[in-house]
């Protein structure tokens, strides 16, 4: 660190670092990439949810006017197989396809007008498998087998205490089923890459949260060796958890391998509604027992999850759900169980919050009834059973210091009371809905390391490199101010480098709300390991002790001042004489106990953030319109690394939360989506927004970079319960599957 | 195959001339010939605003016209927008307020800014909001790009802006922490 007092930096909204080039147009997205002579390749998907593939002929789609190539599962040159967690996924279907979409071909040509005319022209033979479209269906005896295996893809319990005893002593139980829809990310930006191959190395720019597994992935598809091929993070023009695996630069980059030709593949919105990744719709039975008091004592939750056709990020959504599943909530008897089954649906994926808002939209929805049942305040009864420092999770991790949870549901509370509540009108009612959340920071019970390195040119200028890509949340300006604080520097003079595999360090994933927790650590360590190396040799200059050199941001003194010193840049240069390279390197891993196979206990998290959000809401009884007229969110955050983008999160996640629970919903006929594309998904516009008052509390963690642990998904968890308990609060009705449409509210008026 | 047109059009500024097919859309004419890769393409069926470029001083989806329809037209893209040294006022404005995120839909809500302010200097939050409501952000809320709008609004007018300036650098008030209830 250097000497002048923490922070100049840290916990200021300075300007983002990539604003200017976005507002610009400078910015490069892939699809605005263009190389000479550069050829198009459309996916051939299947129309089909479950049939075996019986011929594909190709010969009228190559025969076309300017296509190059068409390409099927026999053109693969490495593995025709994917799957971070589990590789049960091809790149292109072989023998049978598993949903509407899953690819089957490739077609190059010289335009897009050319590859789309020539999809038109494909053949395929296909010989129909009876479909399976629910995960009950699924898990039926007898029913169609999806994968070799069977449809179960994974089963997980918990259990702490004993649960069913003291349910059967509870005072008082409340037990709901619920129900989560299918949503999908609509980040605004389509999929797209290009690819070149040249000389028997590939490289392919694409959007890309984590360039090195992508990498590790797509060399294995392409027959590289992983050297031989770099993945280049283009800009992200949003991602919320998806673009990753398999993408358009994966198939750019097997149509460049194959034609030997720069390649770029550029998906429309109606196919990316199609192929991409979905959130996982969730069956949800809840059970949750307490005292007369509001003391909680247990909760038994089943969970039975729509995997749809692979399993992509499947187990990680489980686990995000098993460990969150009970809430912010000290329950001294929890059990569990979830099931994921495969159907022949869209794949589900990771998507914001990965299984953690469904979670949340069940217990915070429970412990609105049971205020209700027992005629407490909402409020009081979430701070009587709030975690506290010392708490124990349902997984029996037992907390620091760092839990703000209670600061967040005073503030709410404050703030909603300062507010107030609109009297009802003629034909509407008004309601305010509060909910609550934890969320276990970085990936669950096992190992994910976060790497930075910091280098100094002779100019004295520094360059950050991190492996992962800036998915619009801001990450790559909150590096650079961790940067910047430590080398006592204006952001703006930090160059930054991310998501290259030819010159960054794998970080991991940009994924989980671990970029500032775990990758903000590494940078933080590897900013301080590049000014020890300094000081070090500024101290040999300066013929002083290490411990005595006192650094500005620009040049070493000693502390008995008197005029001698040493700039950054002098410093680099001898070093570079000598034949040394000054370079700082981070690393960061949370430390964690993996979960018992049997009972999930463990401690599976570094850190866990909190929050509560509350909303109001009006109801018009005429026609079960629903309108959210304000928001309040607080959430502890650790430390605020730039509170502005901090903001920015909470805000965008509560339109998000509006879409989730009044409006979105992927509408499926037999595994076939109903109207692909924005027309028939109901996006939230600015008409929709609500006056948002956004509230920081920070709780500092330890072991966080300044005390900082994350916001991205956190954001998003609590927003629906809070619409849907105010939709109860105004109106006396309880949604119970989202979304809450204006037609499923009009209907509980007339039962 | 179709018969190639010949098609003249003044983008930002400069009379450009290209061949293309009487169905090839103005945003590929834009992004593909032209160059001009700043205007969006979010869905190329008019649900998303990200592709609105001013036409003859009008806001247009460019996903939404064949080029052919185009000829002879006036345009500003986000490019033209530009001046070359910093930021148009409107840019200045997003960049202050923090309504940039993952920028997809930033060329396209800034065109439409433009064009709003154009006619109507001094917009309400309301008229802002309608004005917008066809551009969608999946990131931002909209709520730091309507605060944007009307600060780039304010500079436009010449006025100081009445949103807190310079909000970077600015620390966060430290609320009084509270106890256990
Ligand atoms: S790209 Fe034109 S409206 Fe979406
Ligand atoms: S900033 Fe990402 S869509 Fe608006």
């Amino acid at each position: 660190m250097n000497e002048k007092s923490c922070c100049e930096v840290i916990g200021r909204s300075v300007r983002r670092v990539d604003s200017q080039g976005k507002l610009t147009g400078k910015a490069r997205y892939a699809g605005d990439i263009s190389v000479p002579g550069m050829l198009h390749a459309r996916v051939f998907r299947s129309d089909r949810p479950h049939a075996r593939i019986l011929a594909i002929r190709t010969a009228k789609a190559r025969a076309s006017s300017g296509v190059v190539a068409v390409l099927t599962h026999a053109d693969i040159p490495g593995k025709n197989v994917i799957g971070q967690v589990k590789p049960d996924q091809q790149v292109l279907c072989a023998e049978k396809v598993r949903f509407v979409g899953d690819p089957v071909a490739l077609v190059v040509a010289e335009t897009e007008a050319a590859a789309e005319a020539a999809l038109a022209l494909m053949e395929v033979d296909y010989a129909d498998l009876p479909g399976v479209f629910t995960p009950e269906e699924a898990l039926r005896p007898g029913a169609p087998k999806i994968h070799e295996d069977g449809n179960l893809l994974e089963e997980h319990a918990l259990r702490k205490g004993d649960p069913e005893q003291a349910l059967a002593g509870a005072e008082v139980v409340i037990r709901t089923a619920y129900r989560t829809q299918m949503v999908e990310h609509a980040y605004l930006e389509p999929e797209a890459g290009v690819a070149v191959f040249e000389n028997g190395r590939a490289t392919v720019w694409m959007p890309s949260k984590y360039a090195h597994a992508d990498q590790r992935e797509l060399a294995t598809v392409l027959g590289l060796a992983p050297e031989n091929l770099r993945v280049v993070n283009t800009t992200i023009g949003g991602c919320f958890g998806d673009k990753v695996s398999l993408s358009a630069g994966f198939f750019a980059a097997l149509a460049a391998v194959n034609t030997g030709r720069p390649v770029r593949t550029v998906y429309s919105r109606e196919e990316s509604f199609i192929a991409t990744r979905k959130r996982h719709p969730f069956r949800i039975d809840y059970t949750l027992g307490a005292s007369r008091e509001g003391r909680l004592v247990a909760a038994k939750i089943d969970i039975l999850a729509d995997a749809g056709a692979y399993s992509a990020s499947s187990p990680t959504v489980l686990f995000k759900a098993l460990i969150h599943a009970a809430g912010p909530y000290d329950i001294p008897h929890v059990g569990m169980k979830l099931t994921f089954a495969y159907t022949n649906n869209p794949v589900g994926g990771s998507m914001r919050g990965l299984g953690v808002p469904q979670t949340a939209f069940a217990h915070e929805s429970q412990i609105d009834l049971l205020a209700r049942k027992l005629g407490m305040d909402p409020f009081e009864l979430r701070l009587k059973n709030a975690m506290r420092p010392g708490s124990v999770t349902a997984t029996g991790h037992g907390l620091g210091d760092s839990v703000g949870l209670v600061e967040t549901i005073e503030r709410v509370r404050r703030e909603v009371a300062a507010i107030g509540t609109p009297p009802a009108t003629a034909t509407k009612r008004y309601g305010w809905g509060i909910a609550s959340m934890f969320y276990g920071i970085g990936q669950s019970a096992r190992p994910n390391p976060g790497r930075a390195r910091i280098e100094v040119d002779e100019e004295g200028r520094f360059t950050l490199f991190i492996g992962i890509g800036d998915v619009g949340q801001g990450s790559s300006t909150a590096m650079s101010q961790i940067a910047a604080e430590v080398l006592g520097r204006p952001v703006e003079e930090i160059r930054i480098v991310a998501g290259d595999t030819a010159s960054c360090p794998d970080s991991g994933v940009t994924a989980a709300s671990r970029v500032t927790y775990i990758v903000g650590n590494a940078v933080h360590m590897a900013a301080e390991d590049l000014l020890t190396q300094m000081r070090d040799l500024a101290a040999g200059f300066l013929r002083s002790a290490p411990g005595k050199v006192l650094y500005d941001g620009k040049a070493f003194r000693t502390v008995e001042g008197a005029g001698r010193q040493v700039s950054v840049a002098e410093v680099v240069r001898s070093a570079r004489q000598k034949g040394g390279e000054l370079c700082g390197t981070g690393v960061f891993d949370p430390s964690y106990t993996p979960l018992d196979p049997e009972t999930g206990q463990g401690e599976p998290m570094g850190t866990y953030a909190y929050a509560t959000q509350a909303a109001l809401v009006g109801v018009d009884k005429e026609s079960g319109e629903v309108e959210v007229l304000k928001f309040v969110a607080c959430h502890d955050v650790g430390r605020a690394v730039n509170p502005k983008a901090v903001e920015g999160q909470i805000e965008g996640a509560v339109s998000m939360g509006l879409g989730f629970s009044l409006s979105e919903e992927i509408l499926l006929q037999n595994g076939r989506m109903v109207k692909p594309g924005f027309s028939q998904y109901f996006l939230p516009t600015a008409l929709d927004m609500p006056e948002i008052r956004s509230l920081i509390a920070e709780a500092p963690e330890a072991t966080g970079p300044f005390g900082a642990k994350g916001v991205g998904e956190p954001a998003l968890i609590p927003t629906a319960p809070a619409i849907v308990n105010a939709i109860h609060a105004a109106a006396g009705v309880r949604i119970t599957d989202l979304p809450a449409t204006a037609e499923k509210v009009w209907r509980l008026f007339r039962p | 195959m179709d018969h190639g047109v010949k098609i003249r059009m003044k983008v930002n500024g400069q009379w450009r001339e290209a061949e293309t097919t009487p169905d090839r859309l103005l945003i590929d004419l834009l992004r593909e010939e032209f160059g001009f890769t700043g205007t969006k393409k979010g869905c190329g069926e008019g649900e998303c605003g990200a592709c609105t470029v001013i036409l003859n001083g009008r806001p247009l989806l460019a996903c939404l016209i064949p080029a052919a329809k185009a000829e002879g037209a006036d345009i500003l893209t986000v490019e033209g927008l530009t001046p070359e040294q910093g930021l148009h006022p409107i840019q200045q404005a997003f960049q202050d307020e923090g309504a940039v995120q993952c920028g997809y839909c930033t060329p396209g809500m800034v065109m439409t800014a433009k064009a709003l302010i154009d006619e109507n200097p001094s917009p309400t939050e309301a008229e802002i909001k309608r004005a917008i409501s066809g551009n969608i952000c999946r990131c931002t809320g909209y709520t730091k790009i309507v605060a944007a709008i009307v600060r780039g609004a304010a500079l436009l007018r010449g006025e100081a802006a009445t949103t807190p300036a310079g909000v970077d650098r600015e620390r966060v008030p430290q609320l009084p922490p509270v106890g256990p209830g």
